[in-house]
């Protein structure tokens, strides 16, 4: 018990050096672009252009990045749950049936590595908007390394768990949803993590070409207007979003993977 | 309770299990005896129909065992608890297997009482990673017993513990067993012959490459003693000399084959 409590506090210490350390890293890294910049104007200003101007740029459009951020998450939540959800599922109902995998392997051995920015120009010919070809992209972009994982994750489960459940007369749903999910969990997670950082390159890269709002779409037509400082604000508030979407994905799963690490 | 008629098992060509044929009575505790690699956790797979024979049948209550039945309740070395759900959660999920009929909160209920009965109070809402070794198999046997099982299987539960606790778990599975009046059948796994003297009414032992049964003893005393006095008693001393001797035979055996195997070839 007491071991636990203090495995705990280490944990809590050792997270809280870490954000301690990037923090001072991404200083650092802020102060260096400053001098480089606004102080020595050492970089092209034009392509550069200081803090002094990201900033206040930044602060100006805040509601032109509010309303880019809302648009992105309109397309990327519901793509990026379907594509979990939808990976998942496949996953486990191929990877329970051992023959249905082993005839539909060759094929997803064949898709999985297609890259999803490959298929937008297909994806707009054949979808009627672009909401849904977007969607569609960012989807596959999701669902593949979700159920190359889930697969992965019902394939190395424990056999012992599964004599523990035949042994507990286990069947159907109640031997899905309280052992061979949970028991995928720690692969599954892996592979919503890839997934998820796969969602946000192929979100950006869908905005850039013929979406109306959106953050990757605030960058692509200051781009093109050559407002550069309006450029890195929209880059750096991305990133901002991502980071806390990245921390809230961090969050839950160390809540649902709360048994792995102290098996 | 359970029979088995020259029982084969064999993975690849080689033999595991070889014409084993054996019954277990209603109400006996079997202590399946033997060195590491005989086969008597393959042997109590196939009773939990875990595994099927290659040959040969296994009847449990009468019934042909063909995959895991009812009848049975399974305790392993240290996985019986799946480590994402509560140990409360784990006994209930087992008990809704059990009585699809009972309502949830009937469920919680009977886990609580099962927990408390091997003296598992406080411990409904923890991991079974909290736990250690010995509460996590006092769970596994309370999980095991709260289910109307007529058969209680045990692959070598206690072989991870420290003495004190081996002892204690010990004195609860005998408990178990007796207030159970002759209910409960009981295969329990070991290779410790004093665990099989104090808690086996019955005693086999599996000879080697390929498992076989080699003996199989009545317990003289089954149980009328106390573990302090077990030892003075003359006939289970005789009996723990008596299955010592069998169990070293066999050892030299296996031994004696890779001696020659070697001589065989020059060293």
């Amino acid at each position: 018990m007491n071991n636990r409590e203090f495995e705990q506090k280490k944990a809590k210490r050792d997270r809280r050096t870490a954000a301690i350390g990037a923090t001072a890293v991404f200083a650092v890294l802020t102060a260096l672009y400053a001098v480089l910049t606004d102080l020595t104007h050492v970089l092209d200003p034009v392509l550069f252009p200081g803090l002094g101007v990201i900033l206040p740029e930044m602060a100006r459009s805040s509601g032109e990045l509010l309303k880019g951020f809302l648009y992105s998450m309109r397309l990327l939540i519901p793509s990026l749950a379907a594509g979990i959800l939808a990976g998942v599922a496949c996953g486990l109902a191929v990877g329970m049936h051992p023959k249905v995998k082993l005839v539909l392997m060759p094929l997803f051995r064949a898709l999985n590595p297609v890259p999803p920015t490959m298929l937008i120009p297909y994806a707009i010919a054949v979808l009627p908007s672009f909401w849904l070809s977007s969607a569609v992209i960012i989807f596959l972009g999701v669902f593949w390394p979700v159920l190359m994982s889930t697969l992965h994750g019902v394939v190395m489960l424990e056999p012992r768990w599964i004599d523990n459940a035949r042994c507990l007369q286990l069947t159907g749903r109640k031997l899905v949803f309280k052992v061979i999910l949970p028991g995928a969990m720690p692969q599954i997670f892996a592979g919503i993590g890839s997934g998820l950082i796969f969602s946000f390159i192929l979100l950006t890269v869908a905005e850039m070409f013929g979406a109306k709002a959106g953050m990757g779409f605030y960058v692509q037509y200051y781009a093109d207007f050559a407002e550069y400082g309006k450029v890195l604000g929209g880059i750096l508030f991305l990133s901002v979003v991502v980071i806390l979407l990245m921390t809230i994905f961090d969050r839950i799963q160390r809540r649902v993977l709360y048994w792995t690490n102290k098996r | 309770m359970i029979e088995c008629r020259n029982l084969t098992v064999a993975f690849q060509n080689k033999t595991i299990l070889d014409r084993i044929n054996l019954g277990v009575a209603d109400g006996a505790f079997l202590c399946l005896l033997g060195q590491s690699g005989c086969g008597k956790s393959t042997l109590l797979r196939t009773f939990a129909g875990l595994l099927k024979p290659t040959s040969g049948e296994v009847f449990v209550d009468g019934k042909a065992v063909d995959g895991p039945e009812k009848a049975c309740s399974v305790v392993f070395q240290d996985y019986s608890l799946f480590p994402w759900m509560t140990t409360g959660k784990n006994l209930m999920l087992a008990l809704t297997a059990s009585f699809p009929q009972k309502s949830k909160a009937e469920i919680r209920n009977l886990a609580e009482s099962y927990l408390e009965m091997v003296g598992l109070g406080g411990v409904f809402n923890q991991y079974p990673a909290a736990l250690s070794g010995g509460m996590r198999q006092r769970a596994a046997i309370a999980r095991a017993i709260a289910t109307p099982s007529k058969v209680l299987l045990m692959d070598e539960p206690f072989g991870a513990l420290d003495p004190v606790n081996r002892a204690m778990l010990q004195d609860l599975v005998r408990e178990l067993h007796r207030d159970s009046h002759g209910a409960r059948t009981v295969v329990f796994v070991t290779h410790d012959v004093d665990e099989a003297l104090y808690l086996g009414t019955e005693i086999a032992v599996l000879g080697s490459s390929p498992g076989r049964v080699i003996a199989l003893e009545k317990n003289p005393v089954s149980r009328q003693l106390p573990r302090e006095k077990l030892f003075e008693n003359e006939s289970v001393i005789s009996l723990q000399r008596k299955i010592m001797d069998i169990y070293r035979s066999d050892m030299n055996e296996k031994l004696n084959l890779r001696e020659s195997f070697h001589s065989g070839n020059g060293i």
